[in-house]
């Protein structure tokens, strides 16, 4: 039998032709012939399975890096550089993509699924008697030799009997000797063949050059070869075997014993039948000659350079070096099989089992769907070959899993695919991946949407999923398109939550994103890898899902918190925008996020000096709400809003602003709040301090991690909106204080005895900063329906007076005449303004004392005349107006009564008024259009103002006076109590009498040791503090007035 | 404490219990123009035990001793709750321009003050020699 013609046949069989162009490939049809029964029977031979199985791989492995890779990536380069199109671009992909599996299928596939028939008949194949015949030795150690001359080191031919000391290394030279000769003449007469075998002959020798590698490691069980790959892998079966020396050296020589007759009956019923040649010996030389650049070239990346390192070190001849088929019979003979038996059996089983589960991406051939089957000849069966029906031998170890396992060939054809195409991908193919793929996603939502799509779209999303399932199936899915699948997934969530989420707060979206996720994303992705809806790929899907779903929460966690100031803004409209992003914080890792930038967006939006306090502070008291709604201990709203309470402190209305907005009309929160909420007690503070008191202990919660240690949670949790904004400050006094002088103003303003909504409040406050605090207040309110007492009275008794008056003196025309009186005690400091009334005024204010005087003993009025109001009617030339003014500028206006004309200065020295204050007092006439400024010279070159009453009022509405009249309203809008500025003074003052007698008595203090005794003795009066900065220059200010004298760190009395 | 002309007092650093004061002589009396330091000290029972209070100054007076012990009645059996820093240290400015010379702690002094030139000499000697050594006692602190 001719085992060159045996081998070569097979080759035949698993390549389809030797086409340039793989995709022309033609299978060749099978028939039952003789021949193929040698073959078969040849096949039979131990090992020869494998070394087929090497070969084939080995082919493969030539034809993808030379015909299909290069092509395949000539097909994406050259028509993408042409068409930058979107749509060429994808449809280049597909093209590209169909080529390669055009050939995967047609040629890969089909040589595979042919071996494996191949192999499950050679399993198949009956038995037959060994009949050994002398000559085949003869033949195998010829080849052997050769394969010994080429490389010496590695060759490994064992004579069965031979085995244990071939192991040792020793035989190989006595055999080669003794067949030298046989040696010759077999090459001459298979030179042909031999030549055609030039590949296989490689392969061969690659087999020989690993093994003595392994065995040099000793124990190669598969820990050898932790990082190498999958090919790699599928050597160590055989490595392993050569391990298993030499304890099983007898009965590997048994087994080889056993079998080799085997083969030798098989290769006696060659018959010399004319056969079509290998695709590889037909083609040898244009095959042979890029095979050494194309192994260079990978040596660096691809996984066969380990084995091409281990090569180099022998192969210097390889490639010119002709092989028998006898050489490749040679160079394992019988050794794989023991292995087979012993070994590979449990792990095939264990491999089948795991198969189906481990390897989800790996197609499974036997429910192809039937693009392949075009190029399927029917293979015939066992019985057709050898023409009797034969029971399958069971024979272990025989590879007849045709699911791929890791390691199969199949699997191995994979790993290749991944590492030819990927050696060198163009920089545009991950560009055009994603973008075939965000174009998938944007097709598949139009189809979730619309029911019916147009041709085109449909057309795409069919053209998408074919792509998909080919990738699939050649196990290229997860490197080509697994990070632009998840790149995309990605970037459609931030878009969704940018697009549907984004400034909208007033309705929560977790439950809509959670359905959006599952709907489309996941759909999409259950679409494109679980095509065949397996139970695992669902699986494997499913538990994507939930990484997805974090990454959905804190997509929009972090899209919320971008937000979180204008959340703040809309705070009450936002709140399910802000259960949204509570319900992201828990589930993803983004408090400290959230601190920094609200914390800068406070900063860079609220805190500069171009906003309003009043809206910082609606800002304020919306962020702790909407802060305490996120996080009810309070931890966040701690951390974020320190800056801002730090800010408002250094604003001087905060206080002012505060106070207004607590006691404004109209819908203010912080009235609700003053009014809803209890200030929380000391004694249920007492109550919480004992956990078991506490009847809701079993809701306790832990402080947040980031929470501040040194401030009591406790006090946090409890601190409601306005103990908070008290607590800028610090002190209660402060708000007394300026509550104290608001109450003023606002009681002032009235010009009426109404304080009903004053006391609701005053008692309001009461609850909360105390009785003592407010005192002043109070009686600041009784001073008032006191004065209205008085008041009604004393006009009684002035009636009366007045008629007995006005029966002496008629014509003189009565004022009426309502005094507000207060207690000058308890009143905050007024602001002072200097006028003299006139006469007629000053006259009824008197009798208005008088009055009193006699109502209340001890006691007398001093008029603010600047505080009040007055109603006056202006006859002008027959018109009358009438006006609502404060006194000073009733008097100003009636002195025009007495002329027409009056120059500043003397109009100041008649109501005794300063003159830039009367100027701007006459400003106000000036705007209503009833007095005209006007310079005049005077005599002694000065200039004058005068001022004349108009009496012809055309035309004098509108222009300059308007603007003249918004500063006068301004100006009325100012506060009567005493600017801070004079109430400082006046403190300063009293201050000054203790400094004095501590210096008089103690001689020389410093200036901390003066701070601290007038903290200590000075400070009765709330608000009545002073800073040491304050005091420092107040004292620098004596000395410099040389009332004081400051040496050596200390003051003392100048005397 | 302060406000009645001539007369002051302020408490001693934190110690609430006691008080530094200062009299000027009354105008119209020999002690015009002088400055008497005075220590207050509170007892326990304050205000209705008295308080102490002692010169600090050396003072030349029928009804101080050298220690600066004062003799006062109001000070002692006729203490009342009602008598304040203010009022004791008004009796004190007053008691310098009407000494009780029946009764003197400083026999001296009580001889001397019918006599009001020669009395007015002694004590103006009296009371520079006492300045000069609070100088020199203080420069002395200084130096050390």
């Amino acid at each position: 039998m001719d085992i060159a013609d045996s081998w070569h046949f097979l080759e035949h069989i698993l390549c389809g032709g030797t086409e340039d162009d793989m995709s022309l490939i033609v299978w060749m049809p099978v028939t039952p012939t003789p021949e193929l029964k040698n073959a078969v029977h040849f096949l039979c031979q131990p090992g020869m399975s494998t070394m087929l199985e090497e070969w084939l791989y080995e082919i493969i492995f030539q034809n993808l890096s030379d015909k299909v890779s290069l092509r395949f990536w000539d097909l994406i380069n050259c028509k993408a550089t042409d068409h930058d199109d979107v749509e060429t671009t994808r449809q280049i992909l597909f093209d590209a993509f169909d080529y390669l599996y055009d050939i995967y299928n047609k040629c890969f596939l089909e040589s595979v699924r042919r071996l494996k028939w191949l192999q499950t008949l050679a399993v198949s194949a009956p038995a037959v008697a060994p009949t050994v015949t002398p000559q085949t030795p003869s033949a195998f150690t010829s080849v052997k030799s050769r394969a010994g001359l080429s490389g010496p080191k590695g060759v490994r031919f064992q004579q069965p009997r031979n085995l244990s000391q071939e192991i040792c290394g020793n035989a190989i030279e006595s055999v080669v000797c003794k067949d030298e000769e046989n040696c010759d003449g077999s090459v001459e007469t298979h030179e042909e063949k031999d030549e055609k075998m030039e590949l296989g002959d490689e392969n061969m020798q690659r087999n020989n050059e690993v093994n003595p590698i392994s065995e040099e490691h000793g124990n190669m069980d598969g820990s050898y070869v932790p990082d190498k790959s999958v090919i790699e892998q599928s050597l160590v079966p055989e490595d392993s075997m050569s391990s298993i020396h030499p304890d099983s050296s007898f009965e590997l020589s048994q087994r080889k014993d056993m079998l080799f007759p085997l083969y030798a009956s098989g290769a006696e019923d060659e018959d010399d039948e004319s056969f079509i040649r290998s695709p590889i010996g037909g083609s040898k030389k244009s095959v042979s000659a890029p095979l050494p650049s194309v192994l260079s070239g990978a040596v660096s990346d691809s996984p066969f350079a380990q084995r091409e390192r281990c090569q180099t070190s022998s192969r210097l001849p390889a490639l010119s070096s002709t092989s028998t088929p006898g050489m490749v019979l040679t160079a394992t003979p019988g050794q794989l099989t023991p292995i087979m038996a012993a070994e590979a059996t449990p792990v095939l089983k264990t491999d089948e089992g795991n198969a189906t589960s481990h390897n989800n991406d790996e197609p499974s051939p036997e429910d192809d769907s039937e693009p392949s089957s075009s190029f399927k000849c029917v293979l015939p069966e066992a019985s057709l070959v050898f023409g009797t029906t034969v029971p399958a031998r069971p024979v272990p170890g025989q590879v007849t899993d045709w699911p791929a396992k890791p390691g199969s060939l199949v699997n191995k054809i994979h790993v290749m695919l991944k590492a030819i195409l990927f050696y060198t991908i163009p920089k545009k193919f991950s560009a055009m991946i994603k973008d075939f793929y965000s174009h998938g996603f944007e097709i598949y939502k139009v189809k979730l949407s619309e029911s019916d799509i147009d041709e085109g779209k449909q057309k795409s999303l069919d053209m998408f999923d074919l792509l998909n399932s080919k990738m699939d199936e050649m196990g290229l899915m997860e490197s080509i398109s697994g990070s632009a699948i998840t790149e995309v997934v990605h970037s459609e969530i931030e878009k969704h939550i940018e697009e549907e989420c984004k400034g909208n707060f007033d309705t929560t979206f977790i439950n809509d994103l959670e359905a959006w996720l599952d709907q489309h994303v996941l759909g999409w992705l259950k679409h494109i890898y679980a095509g065949k809806q397996t139970a695992s790929q669902l699986a494997s899907v499913i538990a994507f899902r939930d990484r997805l779903r974090h990454s959905i929460y804190e997509t929009y966690g972090k899209s919320l918190i971008a937000q979180f100031f204008d959340i703040i803004i809309d705070f009450p409209d936002s709140k399910p925008a802000i259960l949204d992003l509570s319900k992201c914080l828990e589930k993803s890792d983004l408090r400290s996020e959230l601190v920094s930038s609200l914390k800068n967006a406070l900063e860079s939006r609220l805190l500069h000096p171009g906003v309003n306090t009043a809206v910082i502070l609606t800002a304020y008291i919306a962020a702790i709400k909407s802060l305490r709604l996120l996080e009810p201990a309070g931890v966040i709203l701690e951390l974020v809003c320190e800056p801002v309470g730090r800010y408002l402190r250094s604003r001087e209305d905060t206080v002012r602003c505060i106070v207004a907005s607590l006691t404004d009309d109209g819908n203010n929160e912080l009235v609700s709040e003053l009014v809803n909420t209890k200030p929380c007690t000391p004694s249920k503070d007492a109550d919480e301090e004992d956990g078991s008191m506490n009847p809701r202990w079993e809701e306790w919660m832990p402080d947040p991690v980031d929470a501040d240690p040194s401030s009591g949670s406790r006090f946090r949790r409890s601190a409601d909106i306005l103990s908070t904004l008290v607590n800028i400050y610090g002190s209660k006094e402060l708000f007394v204080n300026e509550y104290r002088s608001l109450l003023a103003d606002r009681i002032l303003m009235q010009y009426n005895y109404d304080v009903e909504r004053e006391l609701r409040y005053l008692e309001l406050l009461k609850l909360r900063f105390g009785e003592a605090q407010l005192h002043f207040c109070e009686v600041m309110l009784r001073d008032v329906s006191e004065s209205r007492r008085v008041n009604s009275r004393i006009q009684e008794a002035c009636k009366t007076v007045t008629e007995e008056e006005n029966n002496q003196e008629p014509g003189q025309k009565e004022l009426e005449l309502n005094a507000m009186i207060l207690s000058a005690q308890f009143w905050p400091a007024f602001r002072d303004e200097k006028i003299k009334l006139p006469v007629e005024l000053q006259e009824h204010l008197d009798k208005y004392t008088r009055s009193f005087e006699q109502q209340k003993q001890n006691r007398t009025l001093v008029w603010k005349p600047h505080l009040g109001v007055m109603n006056i009617e202006l006859e002008l030339n027959g018109e009358t107006l009438s006006f609502s003014v404060s006194p000073v500028q009733a008097a100003i206006i009636m002195k025009f009564q007495e002329k027409n004309q009056w120059s500043l200065e003397s109009l100041s020295h008649e109501l005794e008024m300063t003159p830039s204050v009367l100027r701007r007092k006459l400003a106000f006439w000036q705007g209503q259009g009833l007095v005209r400024e006007s310079v005049q010279e005077g005599p002694g070159g000065d200039n004058h103002q005068i001022y004349t009453l108009v009496e012809e009022r055309s035309g004098l509405r509108g222009g300059p006076h308007d603007l003249l009249g918004l500063v006068d309203i301004e100006e009325e809008a100012e506060s009567a109590m005493a600017s801070a500025q004079q109430q400082k003074e006046e403190e300063m003052q009293m201050l000054w009498t203790y400094i004095q007698g501590m210096l008089a008595n103690l001689d020389c203090l410093t200036l901390e040791r003066i701070h601290a005794m007038l903290r200590m003795f000075a400070t009765e009066e709330p608000g009545s503090e002073i800073s040491l900065q304050e005091l420092k220059a107040f004292l620098d200010n004596k000395v410099k007035d040389q009332i004081l004298v400051f040496a050596a760190g200390v003051y003392r009395l100048n005397k | 404490m302060s406000g009645s002309s001539g007369i002051s007092a302020f408490p001693d650093g934190d110690n609430m219990f006691k008080w530094i004061g200062t009299i000027e002589g009354g105008k119209g009396t020999v002690y015009e123009g002088l400055k008497y330091k005075l220590c207050l000290t509170f007892p326990d029972q304050y205000p209705i035990e008295a308080m102490k209070v002692k010169f600090e100054t050396p003072c030349y007076h029928p009804n101080v001793d050298t220690h600066g012990n004062i003799c006062l009645d109001i000070l002692k059996e006729k203490w009342s709750a009602l008598y304040d820093v203010r009022t004791v240290l008004l009796s004190i400015q007053s008691l310098l321009g009407e000494p009780n010379i029946d009764s003197p702690l400083n026999v001296h002094a009580a001889e001397l003050w019918n006599n009001q030139d020669s009395y007015k000499k002694v004590l103006l000697d009296h009371y520079k020699r006492e300045a000069a050594r609070s100088v020199s006692s203080k420069e002395s602190v200084k130096h050390l």
